[in-house]
């Protein structure tokens, strides 16, 4: 268990500059979740933290030793990759004891035959039959222990990787994109098997997606990441209510929000189309701005209420709740999550009224950069 | 064939309107494969089934007397000293071909593998013997290991009596008396004369066939290592593998498997089938020291006109590669195939 400290990491391939001064302070049994559409960075940070490739500047700390110049086998990391990554002729026991083979013993005790003569063999050969029979219980795969990765679904091989890497318990666990290969059912299920697994052994979890579900359910804290610039390190709420750029706003949250033209006074007063949002004040005076507004902070009304006037395209009903797709009179189409009970008054087809609730509006200036607001509750 | 076909043909129309149409569909299935089984049959199996046949007679061609021998070609096979010769010296050739040229084509493939550039040229270079032309090639060996004129014994010629000598007669290893060693008597005495030389035939004999399939060899296992997965080693390197042996045992060579059972495969029935270098350097000889199997089937059946014999021969020759084929089949096909 260890604290992870990544300092001004850059890194380039050729020309193309992948991760531009990359800064996080991963405290001590954390779960971080690195997010980002794929080619943002977030796996070549992973990898770096690893040992698996070399940053061009900057340094990586585990605990507090810079390990920057250690080989990956001597960070005292484990990694589950996206594909595995098993060995596919070893049983799943051979895959999970490799970590401990490599470290508990030496060059001729793993020398196939000759490792029967060398003293002190058989008692290192326990000790590890031991210790991956713990990990294997504790995931519930120890019926498994003699097939090969061949013979496994999915979501056994996921969590032979897992038993693989939390073997020799490691300072800290990579993790890159290690559901993506599982269908959606599975994969919910594996969330939550995986945060639980966190729990359970208070160590530091570095996670690397592009889904932002995954984000969302399972980290204590969010790095969005884009075109090798870390955006924000937040909660995941914070992130979702609070995002300090468009471009988190835009990523986070799905549907995705809904980005309007608003236009701020002299004296602060903010609008979008025709309509002032009631008792909000930008920080930023007299100038054309963006107004990010998250589907469920928009309601639908009838055509004689107050709103921005706009026509449904479409609608998409859920169940328990309705999306209906509406294009603005001003221009622009936006988003609408609506309760189920809404497709009764509303459909494709229907003029209408949008409402926003100004205290969740989110104001962005030209260059997506966050303006603070002020809200003063309106009675 | 035609006649075959036809009949089929009017079988089909006579049967179809009793049976209806699924039985017709069922016969004109057969009937479109009948081309390619009766390729099949008249090209690959017949002969080999005629070979067999011929194998138990005396048969020549043109001689219109054909008797029946039982076994004798056979017991003529396992049972005389120059036969016996032949199976050795074939068994030999393979043997050494197959394990050293598989070994420095994977070596060679590694290097070439772990190479930033000049890659391509390495492979190309390597590959050049694969290919010329190997009776050519061999022309070329004839000239160069010619012991009065040849290049190989004039090069060592030169360096005798020079520090040349010093260094490859070995005097320098405490253990070793420079002066019997075989460069230093091979100076004061004559050089070899390689394939005139019953002692050294065969050797020259499979430094060529080495040096024609290691080429080949390396290719495959190149392309094999194109297909092991990068993220195997980078988990490798996270598991606490730090040497390339390690890597190797790992990951490389377990991932190499089915490759290995291709070239073993492959090489072992080409070493099998060695003639062309025996054909132009040695003619089997000195004293049946090269008297590998393909040349004794070519020399008994078509210079000889011994074609009973030669069937013989044949027919053995095969049995050497269905148990080469099949033992890569049963023994080692299940373990190098993971999924």
């Amino acid at each position: 268990m260890a604290s992870v400290t990544i300092r001004d990491i850059d890194k380039s391939f050729g020309p193309v500059k992948v991760l531009k001064g990359v800064s996080i302070d991963i405290e001590d049994g954390e779960f971080i979740v690195l997010v980002g559409p794929s080619g943002c960075g977030k796996s070549t940070l992973l990898r770096i933290i690893a040992g698996l490739e070399q940053q061009n500047q900057g340094n990586i700390l585990i605990g507090d030793q810079p390990v920057d110049d250690l080989h990956a086998s001597r960070r005292d990391i484990a990694m589950v990759f996206q594909s595995y990554a098993l060995y596919p002729h070893l049983t799943v026991a051979d895959n999970i004891s490799v970590p401990l083979r490599m470290r508990r013993l030496n060059f001729l005790q793993r020398f196939p035959l000759l490792n029967h003569f060398i003293p002190g063999t058989k008692n290192a050969k326990a000790s590890i039959d031991k210790d991956v029979n713990e990990v294997t219980e504790m995931l519930g795969i120890e019926d498994l222990l003699h097939r090969k990765p061949g013979q496994l679904s999915g979501g056994q091989r996921q969590r032979v990787a897992v038993g693989r890497a939390m073997v020799r318990h490691p300072q800290a666990f990579l993790m890159d994109e290690p559901l993506s290969n599982l269908d959606a059912e599975r994969r919910v299920h594996m969330r939550a098997e995986i945060a639980e697994l966190h729990r359970r052994l208070e160590t530091t979890f570095i996670y690397v997606t592009h889904d932002q579900a995954e984000a969302m359910t399972m980290a204590d804290r969010v790095a969005v990441m884009m075109d090798g610039d870390l955006l924000q390190v937040d909660t995941p709420r914070n992130v979702y209510a609070n995002p300090s750029d468009i471009r988190v706003a835009e990523f986070i949250g799905s549907p995705k929000i809904n980005i309007l033209p608003g236009k701020v006074d002299g004296s602060g007063k903010v609008s979008v189309g025709d309509r002032v949002l009631a008792g909000v004040y930008s920080s930023v005076k007299g100038a054309d701005i963006q107004v990010g507004v998250r589907p469920e902070a928009m309601t639908l009304k009838d055509v004689k209420s107050e709103g921005l006037p706009c026509r449904i395209v479409h609608h998409e009903n859920l169940g328990s709740e309705v999306y209906f797709h509406a294009e603005l009179n001003i221009g622009g189409r936006v988003i609408c999550r609506m309760e189920a009970s809404a497709i009764d008054k509303f459909s494709t087809g229907h003029e209408a009224m949008i409402a926003i609730d100004p205290k969740n509006a989110l104001l962005f200036g030209n260059e997506g950069e966050r303006i603070s607001t002020k809200v003063e509750v309106v009675a | 064939m035609t006649t075959k076909v036809t009949t089929i043909e009017q079988t089909t129309k006579q049967v179809s309107p009793l049976k209806g149409a699924d039985y017709r569909a069922k016969w004109i299935s057969y009937l479109f494969c009948l081309p390619a089984v009766t390729l099949m049959f008249v090209i690959l199996l017949v002969p080999i089934f005629i070979a067999g046949i011929l194998s138990f007679t005396d048969y020549s061609l043109g001689n219109p007397d054909i008797a029946w021998l039982g076994a004798k070609n056979y017991e003529v096979i396992f049972g005389r000293s120059s036969y016996q010769k032949m199976i050795w010296a074939t068994v030999t050739y393979v043997l050494v071909v197959v394990p050293i040229s598989i070994g420095l084509g994977l070596g060679a493939a590694l290097l070439i593998n772990s190479l930033n550039r000049f890659g391509d040229l390495y492979k190309a270079i390597y590959f050049l013997p694969v290919m010329a032309a190997l009776l050519a090639m061999a022309l070329v060996w004839d000239l160069a290991l010619h012991p009065t004129v040849g290049i190989v014994n004039q090069t060592l010629r030169t360096g005798c009596g020079t520090w040349v000598e010093g260094l490859l007669a070995f005097g320098w290893l405490p253990w070793v008396d420079g002066a019997q060693s075989w460069y230093s008597t091979s100076c004061a005495d004559e050089f070899p004369l390689w394939i005139g030389d019953r002692d050294y035939a065969m050797a020259t004999i499979c430094f060529i066939g080495i040096w024609q399939a290691f080429g080949f060899n390396m290719v495959l296992y190149l392309a094999g290592l194109t297909g092991v997965p990068r993220e195997l080693y980078h988990a490798a390197a996270i598991d606490g593998v730090t040497n390339s042996w390690d890597r190797f045992r790992l990951v490389t060579w377990p991932m190499l498997g089915p490759t290995t059972v291709f070239v073993v495969t492959i090489t072992s029935i080409n070493s099998f089938k060695v003639f062309d270098t025996v054909e132009a350097l040695t003619w089997g000889g000195p004293a049946k020291s090269t008297y590998v199997m393909m040349y004794a089937i070519f020399e008994k059946a078509v210079k000889e006109n011994q074609v009973g014999f030669g069937s013989a021969i044949t027919v053995v020759f095969l049995l050497f590669v269905l148990i080469i084929t099949f033992t890569q089949r049963f023994l080692v096909e299940k373990r190098v195939h993971y999924s």
